[in-house]
């Protein structure tokens, strides 16, 4: 449809027309704009936050869920048991009592008591004073059981019954096997016989049964559980010690303080 | 000589606008106001109606700036956002009836409409209903075709055209109404 002279006339009449807008006008859209950017702002750190916090939530779902799915190692397995006292000492009375002290002895050194000498043979049976090594049977070479047998048939003829245990004793053994024992308790069949505990204890006025007694004293003040037996065993071992001697039921309760020492801090 | 400066000037300013300088915002404003307040008053009857859409207008003009390529008319480009506002503030109040009547036009005695003052003639456009004031605007004053209307208005071409001639014959009638009041009073 073309134009005709009513809109042409129209159109010229109002398209050149202008209207002063109010005074205000500015300043309305001057905050519109200005309402505008802000939002634009806004709008821009919100959306950034809220993917931010899907993300975040996402990724601890995430983890959550993995985590369920793995199996937890326990690295450190902490077992707290008690120890049975008793139980301990009955085995140790259980090993004093199956091995006999004089029987787990090598006699061979009851021989240097007798101050018996033998020559050329210090490597086997040393002296009191240098022997504080453990040594066991497997140690001495056959070599040097060809010199004892020889050494002990001078003995023989003084000490028959004692020279042939330590015959039995070598002979019956194994070459291969060792029998492990206690420094100590050699020393003690060394230097001390039964009959000298006796001696000892006849000399001091002294009876086994009292010494037991005063050891059981001491262990309730001391509240230990443990054989009386076995610490005068040990007692007896050092009689003879020069300060042994001087003080014996001193010597005694110090032995049992050690004890109760030692089992105290045995979890240490 | 006079042109290219003047170009520069306002192009200038359009990159300061864009860069939200609020000066040049405002340069802008007083400069393209006035006209786009007559073009939004052509589509409403109250000029504090047309004020806001005006001011609607301008915020998309400043907030699309960056789109303006500098390709046509600056004064063309905002108008047809002006009209564009205008528009989707008449369709959102259901002021547009574009229902399809039979007109037939008659454009005799249109001469005497040279003598008319604009104020009148703005009274007679007033007196149209919104559908017939609208397809009249775009066509008749802004220049928009048949189907340029059509797409705007989501009509048919038909629909513009009838809507055209049904302006026109209000137009017509409404001014020798008030030629004859004139005279009488005379």
């Amino acid at each position: 449809m073309k134009t005709n002279k009513l809109d042409n006339h129209i159109k010229k009449k109002l398209q050149n027309r202008t209207f002063e807008p109010s005074v205000s006008a500015w300043e309305r859209l001057s905050i519109q704009l200005d309402e505008q950017s802000k939002q634009k702002k806004r709008g821009w750190f919100f959306y950034i936050s809220a993917a931010a916090s899907i993300l975040l939530l996402v990724s601890i779902g995430f983890k959550l869920l993995s985590s369920d799915k793995e199996e937890i190692k326990v690295n450190d397995i902490i077992v707290h048991t008690k120890i049975d006292t008793n139980e301990i000492d009955q085995k140790i009375e259980q090993f004093f009592n199956e091995v006999p002290i004089e029987k787990a002895m090598v006699k061979v050194y009851e021989l240097e008591k007798k101050q018996v000498k033998i020559k050329n043979n210090k490597n086997i049976i040393p002296t009191k004073k240098k022997f504080k090594k453990p040594m066991t049977t497997a140690s001495i070479s056959s070599k040097n059981n060809k010199t004892i047998i020889a050494k002990l048939d001078e003995y023989k003829n003084e000490h028959p019954t004692k020279v042939k245990i330590i015959k039995e004793n070598i002979f019956k053994q194994d070459p291969n096997s060792k029998i492990k024992i206690n420094s100590d308790d050699l020393l003690f069949a060394v230097t001390h016989s039964s009959k000298e505990v006796k001696a000892y204890y006849a000399k001091h006025n002294l009876t086994r049964e009292e010494v037991i007694k005063t050891i059981k004293s001491e262990l309730q003040k001391k509240n230990i559980n443990i054989n009386p037996n076995t610490i005068l065993a040990e007692v007896e071992r050092t009689i003879g010690e020069e300060d042994f001697e001087n003080n014996f039921l001193k010597s005694i309760k110090r032995r049992v303080s050690n004890f109760a020492t030692v089992l105290a801090s045995r979890n240490d | 000589m006079k042109i290219i400066p003047l170009h520069n000037k306002q192009k200038s300013l359009i990159k300061k606008a864009i860069d939200n300088n609020r000066e040049a915002q405002k340069q802008l404003f007083e400069q393209h106001s006035p006209k786009m307040l007559a073009v939004c008053r052509q589509y409403v009857k109250d000029m504090h109606h047309a004020e806001d859409l005006m001011l609607q207008g301008f915020l998309k003009v400043f907030t699309n700036l960056h789109t303006f390529k500098h390709q046509g008319s600056f004064e063309g480009w905002i108008r047809r956002i002006m009209v564009n506002t205008c528009i989707s503030y008449l369709r959102k109040k259901n002021l547009l009836d574009l229902s399809d009547e039979e007109y037939i036009f008659n454009d005799a005695a249109i001469e005497s409409l040279e003598n008319t003052s604009v104020k009148d003639i703005q009274k007679l456009i007033d007196k149209l209903p919104e559908g017939y004031k609208l397809v009249f605007n775009l066509f008749a004053i802004e220049g928009y075709k048949h189907l340029e209307i059509a797409d705007k208005l989501g009509i048919s071409v038909s629909t513009s055209k009838s809507q055209l001639f049904k302006a026109r014959k209000l137009l017509q009638e409404n001014y020798y109404k008030m030629n004859t009041t004139i005279h009488e009073n005379k």
